[in-house]
């Protein structure tokens, strides 16, 4: 082994506290930033689902919609064909601004003697490389699900069946009541709800999520409108603003957390290890003074301190990843607990963790390395004038 | 290379430097001038503060005079940037001092084997032969934090004489010691000088008066009278 690091390795052994506290600071710091990243991406997939639950928050509708008649009936008059959805999906740039394409098919029908609304929910097409999480609920073709008040009104229950068009359809799940026209709903597959309303190979919008995830105040809507009338010029966009306000403030403020936490953890670190480091030069001075005598040269000095932090380094970023995963899948299913599952470690952070580690901490100790070098070693070898 | 090794090992001449040990306090030396053959031991007495410490990390290439020259084995000091310099100390000089600096984390052996500038080809057995030669074998591997004051000298008199350097610079080596340890140390340097080595050594104390070849006496810096000291007789090696 060689001489400097064999002197590195014993001094450290020797400094245990010093040594001791600086691991501390590096593991924790690579700590809370693996626990961070790891709970912030929990957090932001918490976001997705507690939004997606909240629904889609676009409306992208045949651009023909009259839009009085549009807000009073609820759903558009009008129809897309329903490819419209898988090339809206193939257009350049499409998921950089919409997400969780859903086409739809959406009528009023009287059913049993009462008005609902016949909502025929297609399949979601997500994103290159996401996983398919459909937004609301899919529906399997022959099945139906049904608002609260529509199944009180016609007496079904979950397992029974109706009889919408002259097609049968099993109840497959009655929704608890939520308070809005989803109440009044009887939600069936597309093509079924496209046989039922004989408007086959036709739907009447597609639901999406914005990507953009921009508050009001960011005036979000020209630019997807924008996005929208490039790829695809036959159809309108309208914005439910609450929701997506609610989801770009939530994004932003998950966002904001981590661009507090991130830099704030580097800096108390760098200042804790800068501290610890000048600490350790001083107690070194006359060990620094005799490697002069010995005709040691700046480089070979400078070394042994830089060496030491990149050492440390390298263990404290492969411990803080240990101690940050460990911590973010112990907490972060108490604190996510809706997309826990999810939660997982991840293996491709031990590599910066344990290269950029070590020259975080060679940064740190860079000043005090400087100084140990340029320490006059007159001043602590005399005995005397 | 004949003439180099007739020459002296130190010729100095005028140096002068100064610097502030306390607040208003200006000390140092000042027009210092030095001339020492190979195989000498010269022993520089001073009190505290008189600038004998400085002048001997002058000679060791610690501190840059301020004036004067300086030329110790044929090179001149004081033309010498930071790195010649430390190539000079690695190569040329080997430190003793009177609070020992021995690394605190490094063994007996290790220390010794510090003394070992890199590049130097000298075999680490060597450090085995001066720790047996200085009667440390028993404690070649022990941390200088369990050794005596004399054994911690001795460690530090093997690394300095383990790379075979022409001078050895002593401040106040036999400072800490009791008496027959610090004449041991001071047999072991007359030793290395009767095999060629050349030995300056500064101390406030006269225990090593009888070794020397040469003794100077500083005052505020500068020389004292020289005929102050008996002549040198060589029937103490």
């Amino acid at each position: 082994m060689n001489f400097t690091l064999q002197n590195i390795l014993r001094e450290g052994w020797y400094s245990r506290l010093n040594s001791a506290l600086m691991l501390v600071a590096l593991t924790g710091a690579v700590t809370l930033l693996t626990a961070v990243h790891l709970l912030t991406a929990a957090a932001e997939r918490e976001t997705r689902r507690v939004v997606r639950d909240m629904g889609f928050n676009l409306r992208i509708l045949p651009k023909d919609t009259d839009p009085e008649r549009f807000f009073l009936e609820g759903y558009s008059e009008n129809t897309l064909p329903a490819d419209t959805v898988t090339r809206l999906a193939a257009g350049a740039g499409t998921f950089i601004t919409f997400n969780h394409l859903t086409p739809v098919l959406e009528r009023r029908i009287r059913l049993g003697g009462h008005e609902c609304l016949l909502t025929g929910l297609g399949d979601t097409v997500v994103g290159p490389g996401e996983k398919k999480q459909p937004m609301g609920f899919r529906i399997a073709p022959g099945t139906a699900q049904l608002g609260s008040i529509l199944a009180e009104r016609l007496g079904v229950k979950v397992g029974g069946t109706l009889e919408v068009a002259g097609r049968t359809l099993r109840v497959e799940r009655v929704l608890l009541e939520a308070g809005t026209d989803e109440d009044v709903r009887l939600y069936t597959a597309l093509s079924d709800a496209q046989i039922a309303l004989g408007l086959p190979g036709r739907i009447s919008e597609i639901k999406a999520i914005d990507c953009l995830c921009l508050t009001a105040d960011q005036d979000p809507l020209p630019k997807i409108r924008e996005a929208l009338s490039q790829l695809l010029p036959e159809a309108r966009v309208i914005q439910m603003r609450a929701l997506a306000d609610a989801r770009a403030k939530q994004r932003q403020a998950s966002e904001r957390v981590s661009a507090f936490a991130v830099p704030m953890t580097l800096l108390v670190a760098a200042v804790w290890i800068l501290v610890l480091a000048v600490l350790n030069v001083r107690q070194r001075r006359v060990e620094i003074g005799l490697w002069r005598a010995l005709g040691t040269g700046s480089s070979r000095i400078a070394a042994l301190f830089l060496g030491k932090a990149v050492l440390l380094g390298g263990l404290g970023g492969a411990l803080g990843w240990v101690v940050g995963t460990l911590v973010a899948l112990r907490w972060g299913p108490v604190l996510f607990p809706v997309t826990a599952a999810s939660l997982k470690m991840d293996l491709s952070l031990i590599g910066p963790a344990v290269t950029w580690t070590p020259l975080f901490a060679a940064a740190s100790s860079f000043l005090p390395a400087m100084m140990a070098v340029s320490q006059d070693p007159a001043e602590t070898l005399r005995a005397d004038g | 290379m004949d003439d180099a090794m007739n020459s002296p090992l130190i010729e100095a001449s005028g140096l002068t430097r100064n610097y502030a040990s306390k607040p208003g306090v200006v000390a140092g030396v000042s027009d210092v001038s030095l001339r020492v053959e190979r195989g000498e031991f010269v022993v520089i007495q001073g009190a505290s503060g008189s600038g004998k410490s400085t002048l001997l990390l002058m000679l060791g290439a610690l501190l840059r005079a301020e004036s004067g020259t300086l030329r110790i084995d044929g090179v001149e000091l004081t033309r010498l940037n930071a790195i010649e310099r430390a190539g000079y100390r690695a190569r040329s000089v080997g430190f003793v001092f009177q609070l020992f600096h021995l690394v605190p984390y490094l063994s007996v052996y290790r220390n010794v084997l510090s003394g070992l500038p890199p590049g130097v080809a000298v075999e680490p057995s060597e450090a085995d032969r001066w720790i047996d030669a200085l009667g440390l074998t028993e404690r070649r591997d022990a941390n200088p934090a369990t050794l005596s004051a004399g054994e911690r000298q001795r460690v530090a008199l093997a690394r300095a004489l383990v790379k075979r350097p022409p001078l050895i610079l002593a401040d106040e080596p036999t400072g800490n010691l009791d008496p027959d340890n610090a004449a041991r140390v001071l047999e072991h340097l007359d030793h290395y000088r009767r095999s060629g080595g050349t030995v300056v050594l500064v101390t406030h104390g006269s225990e090593a008066n009888r070794y020397a070849t040469q003794r100077l006496r500083l005052e505020a810096g500068r020389w004292a009278i020289p005929s102050a000291f008996p002549p040198f007789n060589d029937s103490a090696s």
